[in-house]
């Protein structure tokens, strides 16, 4: 691997994948320590995806349900949802002992696996394949560069009708909290994240500026924003954003990405 | 942001179609006007409070500004905003003031009582690279959609992908439909002489778009 981001992305969580596989992805106060119930943990994965996917399918998205892709998938609690509405998942993560984790979970749903990625690209995802992209409180943790090239990725495995769902942080607020964030870099809050979490992996917070996801939408002339919400999964401080993005179903071969 | 002479009037109705009474004009600032630093000094300085009040009353604030006016909103702002050939800009710029004479301003006035050509207008220091003093200290890439006249139907059709706006009412800057005789190749030579910054960020938007 040459990207130095990227091993370092996938150092973190495997650490983090190692230690507190749950915990990581749902980082409640309460929960740190192996405290999350397994049930209990993907039973807020159910939750939201039924939500979510009964939302959509009330705007007709996807048209099909064949794939579904779960971006960062950690131990595997949305693509076990997904799996419940689409014939097929994915689930692929940066760590291997998040991968790990995820198998050891679902042993039980034989719809869905669970793929490493130490990858800037999604690899082994065929263009124009995926029903529906689906990712939460990831690319917030993945350095702007990175996420932004991923964002790209998912514009590509895109299918014609298929949806794209996609949680980031679009910026700090002006809130004195916020004003910090966007002032202190990383690499100083990574020191004070380190005795607050008293642990040695953190996870990072980044952000992915919404004009640059529209000027990569230059490229892929098929690809509409059908909803741009607020949203609050990356805490206080910060400006979150879900985007859904759909393309067209009638893509013809000549819309493909130039 | 509207940009003098970018289609912007028209476009405007699409915007207030779409938000109604949650759509605010400000065309107070004058960015073309004397005393324009002293306006953008007064906006830096003025307190947050003003720029609360905006947010929670309205959606979309559209008028003639300079780009980052609006940047200390509580929640970011998306820019956008148009933009035109920088020689059929101040072509177009020039004949409208003739044909619609903005006295207040100097610059207007000078072209009237002094009859000035374009190229004389062009000089005019305020009538330079007039896109790019809009555009502040940001880039194109700061902003969320950019869209040229010169390519209306496909900026347009951008546009709607990225907001669900629709926009099939805007067939043009109604303001501006006078056909305008070419200016002479010493005249546009001299237009784009005077205008070499608007000419890089018009082909930078245009190589941005084309990729």
């Amino acid at each position: 691997m040459s990207n130095p981001e990227l091993e370092r992305l996938r150092h973190v969580w495997q650490t983090l994948g190692r230690e507190d596989p749950l915990w990581a992805v749902l980082s409640q106060a309460d929960k740190r320590g192996g405290r999350w119930q397994a049930d209990e943990f993907l039973a807020t994965g159910r939750a939201e995806i039924d939500a979510q996917v009964h939302a959509l399918a009330a705007r007709g998205w996807p048209a099909r349900h064949a794939l579904a892709l779960d971006f960062g998938c950690g131990a595997g609690r949305l693509s076990r949802a997904l799996a419940a509405h689409f014939e097929h998942v994915i689930g692929i993560d940066v760590s291997a002992s998040m991968i790990e984790a995820a198998r050891a979970l679902n042993r039980d749903i034989d719809n869905v696996e669970f793929r490493e990625n130490p990858s800037p690209r999604l690899d082994g995802i065929a263009d124009g394949s995926v029903d529906l992209v689906y990712s939460v409180m990831t690319l917030q943790h993945i350095p702007s560069q990175l996420a932004a090239g991923y964002v790209e990725e998912f514009f590509r495995v895109l299918a014609p009708g298929g949806v794209a769902v996609f949680q980031f942080v679009a910026g700090a607020d002006e809130s004195l909290r916020g004003r910090f964030f966007a002032r202190v870099p990383n690499r100083w809050l990574n020191p004070l994240r380190r005795v607050a979490w008293r642990r040695q992996a953190v996870f990072e917070m980044h952000s992915l500026r919404e004009c640059d996801l529209a000027w990569t939408m230059v490229r892929f002339p098929d690809l509409s924003i059908v909803a741009a919400v607020e949203d609050s999964a990356a805490g206080r401080g910060w400006h979150g954003m879900r985007w859904y993005v759909v393309r067209d179903a009638q893509r013809s071969e000549n819309a493909a990405p130039c | 942001m509207h940009i003098p002479k970018t289609a912007g009037s028209a476009f405007r109705e699409i915007l207030s179609r779409h938000f109604g009474t949650r759509f605010l004009l400000d065309y107070d600032d004058r960015p073309l006007a004397p005393g324009f630093r002293w306006r953008r000094f007064g906006q830096r300085v003025r307190p947050d409070e003003s720029l609360l009040d905006i947010e929670r009353d309205f959606d979309c604030v559209h008028g003639h500004f300079v780009a980052d006016k609006y940047d200390r909103l509580e929640k970011p702002a998306r820019c956008i905003a148009w933009l035109r050939d920088p020689v059929r800009r101040t072509v177009s710029h020039y004949h409208y003031w003739k044909r619609v004479p903005d006295l207040r301003n100097p610059d207007c006035r000078a072209l009237i009582e002094r009859k000035l050509s374009l190229e004389e207008f062009a000089a005019l220091p305020r009538m330079r690279n007039v896109m790019t003093r809009f555009f502040g200290g940001k880039q194109p890439e700061d902003f969320f959609f950019l869209g040229t006249v010169e390519t209306m139907a496909e900026s347009l059709a951008r546009f709607h992908r990225l907001t669900g706006i629709a926009v099939d009412a805007m067939a043009g800057d109604r303001a501006d439909e006078t056909e305008y005789a070419e200016p002479s190749p010493s005249a546009r030579q001299a237009v784009e002489r005077l205008n070499r910054s608007d000419r890089e960020l018009y082909d930078k938007v245009g190589a941005m778009l084309a990729r």
